[in-house]
């Protein structure tokens, strides 16, 4: 009982310094603030904004000339009268067009284009995590820390980006480069543990949002190595074609399974035969032997180590 | 016997009321010798047990069948023991022996013979013996004495039917209140009456005289006396209802906001209009209005349901989750006030099942609100220290760190803790929907989302102080009130606002000689439950500036003086002067009583230059439709089209903006001619002057053919116009338009002028004004200021004699010879008119300052020092005056509409008009108000509103510029002291 009182306290003594120092640092100087973000998983610590020189209200922002038509089309798809429906896909716009966060004056835009009080527009942006109301790196890495990655070894991949980077969680390099962030599951599980990166090098029109699966510490690292030098990393499973069972990457390093252990357990233990229960017609008198089951599916992986 | 089995007490023992005490007694000589086991008495406890919910005990006994053994053991238990039922078993055969029913009959006062037929009638279903039996039943003082059969088989079969009646009989005999299990029998209680909420009361409006329900019992809550009103007559009745309502009112009397809620009711046996629907709660049926709440049906049956982010003048949000009731058939505890009530629905407000909801939703809600009440301003008068009372446990079960938010800076008037918010959005929904400014939301999600601007600027809307009364936590409280006062110290008097002429109704809480804090009253036809920041925050200028000693200037500057010396000074000063040369000149906040004292002595001088020093001098003030809101402030709320003429109601009246800006939001249509101003509501800015006037002639088209085809038109001229050179000609224009455009016609009259003072109506009412001949009088040689600093410098020339009567050392007493210092509103009990005509009385909330006098008793003494005694001693002699002059002004409270007189003022009007051609000029009209926070000697003197008027110049008032200033066309200047 003692220990575990004393552990708690020392654990809410630690936040109470965290919070304090963030608050004297913030007054200072634009700073990265760590692990912080824990609780909206977004580099955006404070849901108040505080002007500092590269975001105040005479930040300039307008959407592009491109971009204004795009406003236009997407406001074609609401009702007049429910104009401020658009605010999201709006904002969503005004995000990639400012290299991936939104400044008080884009907010500001989107709600003068809308026709709708600005402090409406802030409690859009500050509920959705998606949303970056601080400046962020030209890639934003998201680690994905559920379950399912974590088992499969996203932590460690975790730590290779952080000791690779030399950034943890909602910080950003000193070259501008990349943010890491933690996400919470992206449906990817399958093929655990995954990373997105979201490119705001190109702009509204060359805008991706880059799901890198299956990843072994070294993967995530000559990943974003790739990224930094202008290459353009595989996509997706990084040793498969798409989420078939083909070998997994939690021991660090993509172990296949072997061809004939592709298919279920099950499947072999009924010694090839499908097993049952199967469909069957129920008017009919069973015949003896069980009907031929389905061909068997054969898949391999396209990247063999 | 088998007493281990069979109870000898039951129920369930929370239930209110007596405990019931019930006599079992069996008659047999061989039970009694112990021959044999007594299975019928324990078969009588056993369906006791069984069948009775309410909190009962037995006494058992086992007799022979001896008649005067059976008598005196029926006597113990009916007047010692005090059982309320005895039931007796066996010995009602027709065999010697068996006597019990003579033993019964001779003990009781009055026979009911009818239990005894229903028995045989029961029995004789079963065996057909049954016609042998002669069991009867009576009544012993309170007692209820039954016999029954003496087979425990046919116990069971009669007293499973028998007893239905038996708990209302009890009741009748005003014994203890039983309540039985329905699966078993069901109790008979015949006569219950249906209530309906009247229709418009169904939705939450609440009125004068409110009255809670529960079955049999009225509370009549009238100022702060309950009264206990029981509508059946019955002792027990009345007194189990006050036990409920004990209960249920209990959180009612530690806030006011929670009867406000609380409906009137009226008990009527008639059928429900087609329009109702009827639902129960707690088991009472009750009708309430299609398309209410769950949380209106509860406070329609006299429930009081626990809330925090409800409020009834705001839009739903349903976000705080303390109004959980139970429903039946829905898996869930619903959240009333988001809940439509359906017909037949069945509501539960009592269960366990509510009572653990609302006590977890209590738990999450201290999770994060800091246990800092012993230094919080809202301690003693907070919502959530309240209900935390009822539904908060002793402990927590949160062990992990509680949050903290920042403090937010909303201006120099509301204070934020943001870590006490509890996110009720109470204060953003009034910004964005009463007080029309988009300033306040809720930013980030879940744990982490918190009650702000975002980016910090100021509150810019002019009731921004009634975010304080909204929220029910100590998030929000008075900045200019903090650490000042605890509410259990304060002495509260109700009284009215004379900030401007709408007469708000305030309360004014003051601690000894000091104000300490103005809170709005409710009156729904006035102020609703707003008032202005102004209203609530200028009581920091009545402790400054004040005048509370007779001053005397003899050339050396103001010297103090004795009251005899500065009435004698200026019966000196009087000397010599002839009445056409004296002038005097009310001021904005003078009262009605000092006004027609003030006119008595004047007329006695023989002078009739009475003038206001709001201005004009010319408004006629025979016909009061004339300068009347001739609408009413509830009749406004009926317009569909609206026209203001050089008004800017948001600083003139900005509760009134708050009507029109709800109007808006119900549809109506709104317009001006003036500046172009952010009213806080869409409308139509018409033209900046006098031609766009001349415009609405056409009406054909446009605004004019609006008005004309309105079903509720409106015309508001502010005192914008009534303070110009040229207003004769444009309010013939306004009344051009209202006669052509048919503002005024049955049952309806759209013709408004608007004041901007507190005076300035009973002055108009008393004929406080200077008459024809005054025009052509010389300029005075004696001045007197009753209260006046706004006078204009021409009225007051500089070698006039000047006595100033007032309570503030502004322009006024600084021009002035002789200074009698009189009383501000808090300190007097006084008459205001407001412009809609209806007059109101302040109370006297602090003693007066100093050496200082009520203004009335300051002008009859002068007039006994000038040896012409004014015929009134007592504030009562002078309200009879009043009511001589001005009849309404003794009808308190009451709006009377202002006679029309079909227009003939108009006609007049344009006849006295004719011989002045002088065409309107082209100067765009203004409000007369140039800044709000600084209109009067109060509010001039006032620190909180010299801060209001700098936090404009020093906080943003938008989120688009980080340029400090005036909110967009707010028209705040600086410097401006008129």
């Amino acid at each position: 009982m003692l220990r575990q009182g004393l552990t708690r306290l020392a654990a809410a003594a630690l936040r109470v310094q965290e919070v304090a120092s963030c608050q004297q640092v913030q007054a200072q100087a634009p700073v990265t603030w760590g692990r912080l973000a824990m609780a909206t998983n977004s580099h955006d610590i404070f849901n108040v904004h505080r002007h500092s020189p590269d975001n105040n209200l005479d930040t300039p922002f307008d959407f592009t000339e491109a971009n204004y038509e795009l406003v236009t089309e997407l406001l074609s798809r609401y009702p007049t009268n429910y104009r401020q429906s658009a605010v999201i896909p709006l904002l969503d716009m005004a995000q990639k067009q400012n290299q991936g966060w939104l400044s008080l004056s884009a907010m500001n835009k989107c709600a003068e284009v809308l026709g709708m009080p600005p402090i409406r527009v802030y409690e859009v942006a500050t509920f959705y995590t998606m949303f970056n109301r601080s400046k962020i790196g030209k890639y934003h890495v998201m680690v994905c820390g559920t379950t399912p990655c974590m088992l499969c070894g996203s932590r460690k991949i975790h730590a290779a980006l952080r000791d690779h980077l030399g950034i943890d969680f909602g910080e950003t390099t000193k070259d501008g480069m990349f943010t890491l962030g933690e996400m919470e599951c992206m449906g990817a599980c399958v093929n655990a543990p995954m990373i997105a990166v979201a490119d705001y090098t190109r702009g509204v029109e060359g805008f991706s949002y880059g799901y890198f699966e299956d990843l072994t510490p070294q993967d995530a690292v000559s990943i974003v190595e790739d990224l930094r030098s202008g290459k353009s990393p595989v996509k997706g499973s990084q040793y498969r074609s798409k989420a078939e069972p083909a070998g997994n990457v939690g021991t660090g390093k993509w172990v296949p399974v072997p061809q004939n252990l592709t298919q279920t357990l099950t499947f072999e233990a009924s010694g090839g035969k499908p097993p049952g229960p199967r469909c069957r017609d129920l008017d009919f008198e069973a015949p003896k032997d069980p009907p031929a089951g389905p061909p068997n599916a054969k898949t391999g992986s396209n990247k063999p180590v | 016997m088998s007493t281990s089995q069979s109870p000898l007490a039951g129920g369930n023992n929370a239930t209110n009321g007596d405990k019931a005490r019930f006599g079992v007694v069996t008659v047999s000589d061989r039970a009694s010798a112990g021959t044999y086991e007594d299975l019928s008495g324990p078969a009588i406890l056993k369906f006791f047990d069984e069948a009775i919910s309410s909190s009962w005990e037995a006494v058992y006994r086992i007799i022979p069948d001896e008649k005067a053994q059976i008598e005196k053991e029926l006597k113990t238990l009916c007047d010692v023991e005090g059982c309320c039922l005895v039931v007796t078993t066996g010995g009602t055969g027709p065999a010697p022996r068996d006597v019990t029913p003579e033993a019964t009959e001779a003990v009781c006062d009055r026979l009911m013979p009818g239990y005894g037929e229903q028995m045989r009638a029961i029995s004789l279903r079963h065996v057909p013996t049954a016609v042998l039996s002669r069991q009867t039943a009576g009544l012993r003082g309170k007692s209820l004495i039954l016999n029954l059969p003496g087979k425990p088989k046919a116990i069971r079969e009669t007293i499973d039917e028998v007893f239905a009646s038996i708990p209302y009989c009890i009741e009748l005999m005003e014994g203890p209140y039983i309540t039985t299990n329905e699966h078993v029998v069901k109790a008979f209680r015949p006569g219950k009456k249906k209530i309906r909420a009247s229709p418009s009361l169904a939705n939450g409006g609440p009125t004068n005289g409110q009255r809670l329900c529960t079955s049999q019992l009225h509370v009549r809550r009238q100022g702060h006396v309950l009264t206990l009103v029981s509508e059946s007559g019955h002792r027990q009745a009345a007194r189990r209802a006050a036990n409920a309502l004990r209960r249920t009112v209990a959180c009612a009397e530690v806030d006011s906001r929670f009867l406000q809620t609380s409906v009137a009711l009226q008990q009527e046996a008639a059928p429900a209009p087609s329009d109702h629907i009827e639902v129960e709660v707690n088991g009472q049926p009750v009708q309430i209005l299609k398309g209410s709440t769950v949380m209106a049906a509860c406070d329609a049956a006299g429930v009081d349901i626990p809330r925090f982010c409800y409020h009834h003048r705001l839009s739903i949000a349903g976000n705080c989750r303390m109004c959980l009731v139970e429903v039946a058939k829905s898996p869930k505890p619903v959240a009333s006030c988001a809940m439509p009530a359906a017909p037949g629905m069945k509501i539960k407000t009592d269960s366990a099942l509510v009572k653990k909801a609302r006590e977890g939703v209590m738990e999450f809600l201290l999770i994060n609100h800091p246990l800092d009440c012993p230094i919080c301003d809202q301690g003693g008068e907070c919502d959530l220290q309240d209900q935390s009372m009822h539904f908060g446990s002793d402990r927590g079960r949160f062990t992990e760190m509680k949050r903290a938010v920042k403090d937010k800076n909303l201006g120099p008037l509301v204070k934020t803790v943001m870590t006490r918010c509890i996110h009720c959005t109470r204060c953003v929904r009034f910004a964005s929907e009463v007080a029309g400014v988009q300033d306040l939301g809720m930013t980030g999600r879940g744990n982490n989302s918190e009650i702000g601007t975002y980016v910090e600027k100021l509150m810019t809307s002019e009731l921004s102080g009634n975010v304080i009364d909204l929220c029910p936590v100590g998030a929000l409280t008075s900045k200019p009130a903090a650490f000042t006062a605890r509410n259990w110290e304060l002495r509260s008097v109700e009284s009215v606002d004379t900030s401007d002429a709408m007469g708000c109704n305030i309360r004014v809480d003051s601690r000894g000689n000091e104000v300490m804090r103005i809170l709005p009253r409710l009156n729904e036809d006035v102020n609703e439950e707003w008032i202005s920041d102004k209203a609530r925050f200028q009581y920091d200028g009545l402790k400054r500036q004040r005048l509370d000693v007779p001053l005397v200037n003899r050339g050396q500057g103001l010297e103090r003086a004795h009251w005899a010396d500065a009435l004698t000074a200026v019966q000196a000063g009087l000397k010599g002067i002839k009445g056409n040369e004296m002038r005097a000149i009310a001021g904005k906040l003078a009262d009605a009583e000092s006004i027609i004292a003030l006119k008595d002595l004047m007329n006695r001088l023989g002078c009739s230059n009475l003038y206001s020093d709001a201005g004009f001098a010319d408004l006629d003030a025979d016909v009061r439709s004339n300068y009347l809101m001739n609408t009413s402030l509830s009749g406004i709320s009926q317009a569909d089209v609206v026209l203001l003429v050089g008004s800017n109601p948001r600083t003139e009246a900005p509760v009134l903006n708050a009507r029109l800006r709800k109007l808006w939001l119900e549809g109506g249509q709104l317009a001006t001619i003036g500046p172009d101003l952010d009213l806080t509501y869409p409308h139509e800015h018409l033209g900046e002057g006098a031609p766009a006037l001349a415009e609405l002639l056409k009406t054909g088209s446009g605004w004019g053919k609006k008005l004309k085809e309105a079903k509720n038109p409106v015309i508001i001229v502010g005192p914008g116009i009534l303070h110009r050179q040229d207003r004769g000609s444009i309010l013939q224009k306004v009344h051009e338009v209202v006669e052509k455009t048919g503002v005024v016609r049955d049952n309806w009259n759209g013709y408004n002028v608007m004041h901007d003072s507190a005076s300035r109506v009973a002055a108009l009412d008393l004929g406080f004004l200077p008459s024809a001949r005054s025009a052509s009088a010389p300029p005075p040689k004696f001045v007197y200021l009753l209260g006046s600093d706004d006078f204009a410098e021409e009225d007051v020339p500089a070698d006039a004699f000047v006595v100033y009567q007032g309570h503030h050392g502004d322009r006024g007493a600084a021009r002035a010879n002789v200074v009698l210092p009189g009383t501000a509103y808090t300190e007097k009990a006084a008459t205001y008119v407001n412009f809609e005509g209806r007059a109101q009385r302040t109370k006297v909330a602090v003693p007066p300052l100093g050496d200082a006098r009520e203004d009335w008793t300051i002008v009859r003494a002068l007039s006994e020092v000038l040896d012409l005694p004014l015929p009134y001693d007592s504030r009562a002699d002078v309200r009879a005056r009043l009511g001589d002059v001005a009849p309404h002004l003794t009808r308190v409270g009451e709006w009377d509409a202002p006679l029309w007189l079909n227009g003939q003022y108009f006609k007049a009007f344009a006849a006295r008009a004719a011989g002045d051609k002088a065409a309107p000029s082209q100067d765009p009209f203004q409000s007369s108000i140039e800044n709000f926070y600084l209109t009067d000697v109060i509010s001039r003197s006032s620190q909180t509103m010299a801060k209001c008027v700098q936090a404009r110049e020093v906080m943003p008032t938008s989120f688009n510029t980080s340029q400090p200033g005036p909110a967009p066309s707010y028209g705040v200047n600086k410097g401006g002291a008129k």
